[in-house]
């Protein structure tokens, strides 16, 4: 064993590299596993206790992204008659509208009900708290994420100014019309750190002169600057992007989306976020695939150099070699010796690989939670993550069979001859 | 009582249809110092070879210090090797990335008996061979062994041979690579540490300059009934 060691920190320059390469390899692919899981359950998170979505006609995924996520948008509009209709409908329980469209410094704007606050869920049915503040009860109150009050510094009481556009480019300022917080959630880690709520009412004052709104927002641009020329009045027909559903009774779900999909005045569609998501991960299915195919290549890649390590300094090490038989050795135990010192490396470029993991999240985790809402998780390694290490370190004393087999074809052929 | 004994052995080596040996006989005594000399490629390497247990050997040909190294199979052989005998090389006989004093305390990692039998700390043996040979372990114990000259090396590789007395030392023209004063002062010390230790040393060599150092001086073609089988 300390032979190994010896002998390894004899050729350090080259052994180091090969740790090296083996332990970015096995961040790698750390990263991907690790990026996949926290994408899915981050996403997973954010969309729990709602029973369906109902919006204008369109791709499942989309409308998903664009509600739950803040990603996109839904398109046009509908019409405040299928609000009605909705809580109408037998087996829902409650029903919570979505506008959207606006942003504050890059965070999208939503407007909604107070009744959202108590019906959304995040993170298997947690539902959503204050830490400060309440919700709004006019139309000139906001909410705020905990991601959006911690950016920018806002507190209860903190006025704000919407722009319009989901972008973080303020195309067009409402400042004509501030909106003051009433309350910051506590932190969800899931896109809804990220949101203003507005009521829908103040919403509506931002946005009456806008309807019918299009999906073009070229064409909504070109119309906004008559503001003040426009009156304000009230709710407005296909001013609602997104209706969240919760059923009272989950068999009725299927009767809801028939009734919803039938519904002749607009076209619409119910949307089963767990079925949505299921689309979403087969789209992205592939891209994740490619991108574990990689990083698997990269790790044979990094297994070969290894092998070419300890054959190449094999030629190098035959009188070593001969020396450990004269003074004892048996060419088993020199085989020992090589496939011990393929673990050494192996091992150390785990630990290695985890390390630069490590650092690289904690790096990564503000960024990737503020840019997409996805936590790395606070687990050191889960049981998967592991057992994939494992299987690296055996792989590695695999790999390591091939020039251990040389090694000792060669032991026994040169015996204790000294020859160069 | 003879360390080593060789009887009526013949070998070929795979592949080659001359015998390199033939019907070698040879009875080295404990304590006893003799030097086999004889042109290349008449068989000294081959014989050491027999003797170390590294090529395979018909049963009841080879024995050492009372066992029959032909009946052992090839892994015991090897720990046979490492409990029994010590060797020393032409040159590079060191490995080159351990400091001189893990080099001679080689054998000892492989064989426990060698290890039971220095009395006292390890290192301390290794200190008082390497002064026994003309090593200062002060300054050369820590060194690597690839910072050695050659003299050096080839006395630490005797310090080696020497650890745990062994009952045989095998020495393959230690002295070749030396120039005349070294030669003269190492082969003076090995057979001195050699005789206080006990152990029978059987020298292979050409040199005959050094004659003096044994018991006995004994030409491989004496040996044997064939000679050289080129």
């Amino acid at each position: 064993m300390t032979l190994v060691l010896h002998s390894l920190w004899n050729r350090l320059f080259v052994a180091a590299l090969t740790v090296f390469a083996i332990a970015l390899s096995v961040a790698l692919i750390l990263s991907v596993e690790r990026l996949r899981d926290s994408a899915r359950t981050s996403f997973a998170n954010s969309a729990s206790g709602i029973d369906l979505i109902v919006a204008p006609r369109g791709n499942d995924v989309q409308i998903l992204l664009a509600t739950v996520f803040g990603v996109g948008s839904t398109g046009a509009g509908m019409s405040g008659e299928v609000l009605e209709l909705l809580e109408e409908m037998p087996g829902v329980a409650w029903a919570v509208p979505l506008m959207q469209g606006d942003n504050h410094q890059g965070f999208p704007v939503i407007g909604t009900s107070a009744a959202y606050f108590e019906h959304f869920k995040h993170s298997r049915g947690q539902a959503l708290t204050f830490i400060r503040g309440d919700a709004f009860n006019d139309a000139q109150g906001a909410v705020i994420g905990a991601e959006v009050a911690e950016r920018l510094g806002y507190d209860v009481g903190t006025e704000i100014v919407n722009a319009h556009g989901a972008g973080a480019v303020a195309l067009e300022v409402h400042d004509e019309a501030p909106f003051q917080i009433t309350g910051v959630l506590a932190r969800t880690n899931t896109a809804v750190d990220r949101m203003v709520f507005i009521s829908l009412g103040g919403f509506d004052a931002l946005h009456a002169e806008n309807a019918p709104r299009s999906a073009d927002p070229f064409a909504t641009l070109a119309e906004t600057d008559h503001h003040d020329e426009q009156k304000h009045d009230g709710l407005l027909p296909d001013q609602i992007n997104a209706i969240y559903i919760g059923l009272s009774n989950r068999t009725a779900v299927l009767g809801v989306q028939r009734a919803v999909a039938t519904y002749k005045a607009e076209p619409l569609a119910a949307v089963m976020p767990n079925v949505a998501l299921l689309q979403l991960w087969s789209i992205t299915g592939t891209a994740e695939n490619a991108l574990r195919l990689m990083s698997v290549a990269v790790m044979t890649a990094s297994m070969i150099g290894m092998v070419v390590m300890l054959s190449a300094a094999l030629e190098a090490r035959r009188r070593e070699f001969a020396i450990l038989r004269s003074v004892g050795a048996a060419p088993r135990d020199v085989v020992l010796m090589i496939i011990l010192e393929a673990l050494l490396v192996t091992g150390a470029g785990i630990l290695l690989g985890l390390a630069v993991f490590w650092s690289a999240s904690l790096l990564a985790e503000p960024l990737l939670s503020a840019r997409f809402g996805v936590t790395l998780g606070g687990h050191i390694l889960t049981s998967r993550e592991i057992i994939l290490l494992l299987t690296v370190l055996c792989f590695g004393g695999l790999a390591s069979l091939l020039p251990a087999w040389r090694v000792y074809r060669m032991t026994l052929a040169d015996g204790l001859t000294t020859r160069l | 009582m003879s360390q080593i004994s060789v009887s009526d052995f013949s070998f070929v080596w795979p592949g080659s249809r001359a015998a390199v040996l033939q019907n070698a006989s040879l009875n080295v005594a404990a304590g006893e110092r003799v030097m086999l000399c004889g042109p290349s490629g008449s068989g000294k390497s081959t014989l050491l070879a027999a003797i170390s247990g590294v090529i395979d050997i018909p049963v009841g040909a080879v024995s050492v210090a009372g066992q029959d190294v032909g009946a052992l199979p090839a892994s015991k052989r090897d720990r046979f090797r490492a409990d029994h005998m010590g060797l020393i090389f032409q040159v590079f006989n060191l490995v080159p990335w351990l400091s001189a004093v893990d080099n001679i305390l080689l054998p000892c990692r492989f064989s426990k008996r060698r290890r039971g039998r220095v009395t006292g700390s390890l290192d301390k043996e290794a200190q008082r061979l390497m002064a026994a040979l003309g090593l200062d372990p002060d300054t050369l114990g820590a060194s690597q062994a690839s910072a050695l000259s050659v003299g050096q090396q080839q006395r630490v590789a005797a310090a080696r041979a020497l650890i745990g007395a062994p009952e045989v030392i095998l020495a393959d023209e230690p002295t070749s690579a030396l120039d005349p004063e070294t030669k003269e002062t190492f082969m003076q010390m090995l057979s001195q540490q050699a005789q206080e230790s006990g152990a029978a040393l059987l020298m292979v060599s050409h040199d005959s300059g050094l004659d003096h150092h044994f018991d006995r001086v004994i030409h491989i073609a004496d040996l044997t009934q064939a000679g050289a089988a080129e």
